[in-house]
């Protein structure tokens, strides 16, 4: 079942596909519906142009079929839409870089977006835990939390923050680690996240690697606290 | 955040942003960093998002989005008004986005391909929400850079195919044939779990 239905050679007969979205049945299909179907995320977000809104509100009046997909449609993009990305990158370093000599000696902020794989992870698991624990490595953020975890380290609270892919084997993050020249310092954190200490001037360059693995969903900078 | 509103009140509010947009850049000219910073602060989270959406790399992000809202500061005049101003900074950052892309030697590869077919990952995450939303950033992952743009112009930003063909330098058909394409892929991943709802 599973390797012809997506194919080219779409059958005629639509009750075979009954199982499948009915967005592939209809793009399929011939020209109404499949004009429509193009339409329909902006139709939903009221952006067509005056002519083609005309032609999808003609069509959604006589199609059952093509009014079930709006709906659809309609929430696939909330739901795009609702995915959570950080979006809060700095002006404050920015700022330096535009005038280096004028800006305040302040400590950058650590960075505070996720990559894809790192949502991609949480999202499973603990999307709202994860968000926190990153809030908690920036200096203004609540600090409570993390300071009850584990017992300070003996060199420096760790200048880097590391998370694992969920189904990781503790070995293989110890494996890691180790090969990174890294410290452990502190962690799990409530979000699963660990902290780590490296030698600051290989930071750059552990983070870059640390990054290529497969197992690592997100390796960022810590800067130490004010 | 916007949210979706009747067209006239967009519009009434997509015009004072403009003379908002037109007036900061005007003190920009005149070298005024507090007029730059309230741009940077109104656009920085969309174009994040766009960014981060297209690259999925932090570091290239940050890289692109300074890059792209530095043009402000550094050469304010060559805006010319021909379009709203964040048409054309999603236009800078699209070029720039994909510049970045090719420079990088390893192909951005998805990560989660081979840990797609066992979505039950750990055994505490019940809620079907967020057993969705997972679905969903793994199946976004395996778009193309292209595809990503388009369905988060579309979704999200809530850009019109025409001004998305702008900013993305392709023709209109382009725009709606990518965005076809995204969704019956989205659709796709979906259907298994989610079938009834998509
Ligand atoms: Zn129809």
């Amino acid at each position: 079942m599973q390797g012809g239905i997506c194919g080219a050679n779409w059958p005629a007969n639509l009750a075979t596909g009954s199982e499948k979205p009915m967005a592939d049945i209809l793009s399929f299909r011939g020209d109404p519906h499949r004009a429509t179907e193009m339409l329909l995320p902006w139709y939903a977000s009221g952006q067509l142009d005056e002519d083609d809104r005309a032609v999808v509100d003609a069509h959604l009046s006589q199609c059952d079929l093509c009014r079930a997909a709006l709906e659809r449609e309609r929430r696939l993009k909330a739901q795009v839409a609702g995915l959570p990305v950080r979006a809060d990158l700095g002006w404050e370093k920015l700022q330096r870089r535009l005038a280096p000599d004028r800006a305040a000696r302040r400590l950058p902020l650590p960075r505070t977006v996720l990559t894809w794989p790192a949502l991609t992870a949480f999202a499973a698991a603990q999307a709202a835990l994860l968000l926190g624990a990153v809030t908690l490595f920036r200096p203004q953020g609540p600090q409570a939390a993390y300071r009850t975890l584990g017992a300070p380290a003996a060199r420096g609270n760790g200048n880097l923050l590391i998370m694992f892919r969920p189904d990781t084997p503790e070995q293989e993050m110890r494996l890691v680690i180790g090969r990174a020249g890294a410290r452990l310092v502190d962690g799990p954190t409530a979000a699963g996240a660990y902290v780590l200490d490296v030698a600051p001037a290989r930071r750059e360059n552990v983070l870059a690697d640390l990054r290529t693995r497969h197992s690592v969903v997100l390796a960022q900078p810590i800067e130490a606290a004010p | 955040m916007e949210t979706v509103e009747t067209a006239g009140r967009v519009e009434v509010g997509a015009r004072a942003r403009a003379d908002d947009d037109l007036r900061l850049l005007a003190r920009i000219r005149r070298r005024d960093l507090k007029a730059f910073e309230a741009l940077y602060r109104h656009y920085q989270p969309r174009l994040t998002r766009f960014l981060m959406t297209l690259l999925r790399r932090p570091h290239l992000v940050e890289e692109v989005l300074d890059d792209t809202l530095l043009v402000l500061w550094d050469r304010p005049d060559s805006f010319a008004g021909r379009s709203k101003l964040s048409t054309w900074l999603f236009t800078i950052a699209w070029r720039k986005a994909m510049k970045a892309l090719r420079r990088q030697d390893e192909p951005i590869e998805d990560p989660f391909a081979d840990s797609r077919m066992s979505p039950d990952r750990s055994p505490e995450q019940t809620a079907g929400d967020q057993r969705m939303r997972a679905a969903l950033l793994e199946a976004l992952a395996a778009l193309s850079p292209e595809q990503r743009a388009v369905v988060d112009l579309c979704y999200f930003h809530e850009i019109g195919y025409r001004e998305i063909a702008q900013i993305m330098d392709c023709p209109v058909d382009t725009v709606k044939t990518r965005m076809f394409h995204a969704r019956r892929h989205l659709r796709r991943e979906l259907a298994g779990e989610f079938g009834d709802w998509i």
